[in-house]
């Protein structure tokens, strides 16, 4: 069940997945000796109950809509936004952002960035998008 | 004696005894791996999910340790079970895609192919071996070792242990063959999945016939109090 999640978290979701979580908790629910072991897949259903498209968004367009997923988020920085104040390339952990002078945008090397989201957060202006 | 009702069947079995035992008797067939009539039962395959029915109320337990009651009305083979019982077997078959057993009882419930990742075992963690060394032969030598999917059946600290007496029951009672033993020469070899063990077999005082292991023969001396050339001619040169 988890390596299932996993796969879908990193893109690797297939169509059917979904069925068969379900089809997994049921059987976890009816074949468990223990409460602990009925209750255990509840997580998993109930975020199919409320959250399908989420699901969904994961599997078929490979997307992470809550931009949570590391394997299916990127981020971008935008150049019209941003002054070229240099927080970003202070706050990054492996250099991935390259400071081109002042008042002039940033540039940020996808290979090596860990999408930690570092310079997300420490963006005064939004300049990080993250898709 | 209770009467409970298996698959619409009357059947009457002796108080004490598990459904799946009494079923057994009755020739109603439940599969199961992980069940042996010498050890304790211990409900780790999930094969043998047979459904209750009491005070109105259904649900699933393990026929295995179930034990008979009076009245109970017990069914092996509806929907309900049928799909869990298919799911387990996908579960295991994905865990021992190689295994001609597991391949055979998947065939046997209808279950062509998984829908799960593969892995490579043979060993379904029923922990029958461990049980047989602990209940049976006395020593305890094999456990089950590490938690969730990391568990495994292995010797103490995956060396070779010193508890075990080469008895081979652990390979004799496996429902997969995950543990195998064969006699070469004058050494028993016994295969686990986790580490391998050599054990020096004694020799006929008459024939020369290589019979038993050592550590075997010196371990039931001990434990019944034999004079120690008790074991001196295996069993076809004594008198």
């Amino acid at each position: 069940m988890g390596e299932i999640l996993t796969d879908i978290t990193e893109g690797k979701g297939k169509d059917g997945d979904m069925e068969l979580l379900e089809r997994l908790s049921a059987t976890l629910i009816d074949g468990s000796l223990c409460a602990l072991g009925t209750a255990a897949p509840n997580p998993v259903l109930t975020t199919i109950r409320y959250f399908r498209d989420e699901y969904e968004a994961h599997i078929k367009d490979k997307r992470c809509p809550a931009g949570v997923c590391k394997e299916l988020i990127t981020y971008l920085i935008d150049e019209e936004k941003c002054p070229g104040c240099g927080l970003c390339v202070k706050a990054c952990s492996v250099e991935a952002i390259t400071f081109m002078g002042k008042k002039k945008p940033v540039v940020l090397d996808q290979e090596k960035c860990i999408k930690c989201g570092s310079c997300y957060d420490v963006c005064e202006l939004d300049a990080v998008i993250r898709k | 004696m209770v009467t409970l009702t298996i698959d619409g069947r009357e059947v009457r079995a002796e108080e004490g005894v598990t459904v799946l035992e009494a079923a057994r008797e009755n020739n109603i067939c439940i599969p199961s791996l992980c069940y042996h009539e010498e050890v304790a039962p211990y409900g780790a395959c999930r094969l043998c999910l047979v459904e209750i029915a009491k005070n109105g109320r259904q649900r699933l337990v393990t026929s295995c340790l179930y034990q008979v009651e009076e009245g109970l009305i017990v069914k092996t083979n509806s929907e309900r079970i049928i799909d869990n019982r298919r799911m387990i077997m996908e579960l295991l078959l994905a865990r021992c895609p190689n295994n001609k057993v597991i391949q055979d009882l998947a065939k046997q419930l209808g279950v062509e192919k998984t829908s799960f990742k593969l892995e490579d075992n043979q060993c379904i963690l029923c922990a029958l071996c461990v049980r047989v060394c602990q209940e049976v032969a006395g020593v305890s030598a094999i456990s089950l070792v590490n938690r969730g999917v990391d568990r495994q059946m292995a010797t103490p600290f995956y060396e070779h242990s010193e508890a075990c007496i080469g008895c081979g029951s652990c390979a004799y009672v496996c429902p997969t063959d995950a543990i195998k033993f064969e006699d070469v020469d004058d050494t028993r070899i016994i295969t686990m999945p986790n580490s391998k063990l050599e054990f020096k077999l004694k020799k006929c005082k008459t024939c020369g016939k290589y019979w038993a292991p050592e550590k075997q023969l010196d371990y039931i001396i001990k434990k019944v109090n034999l004079a120690s050339d008790a074991f001196d001619n295996c069993p076809d040169c004594r008198d």
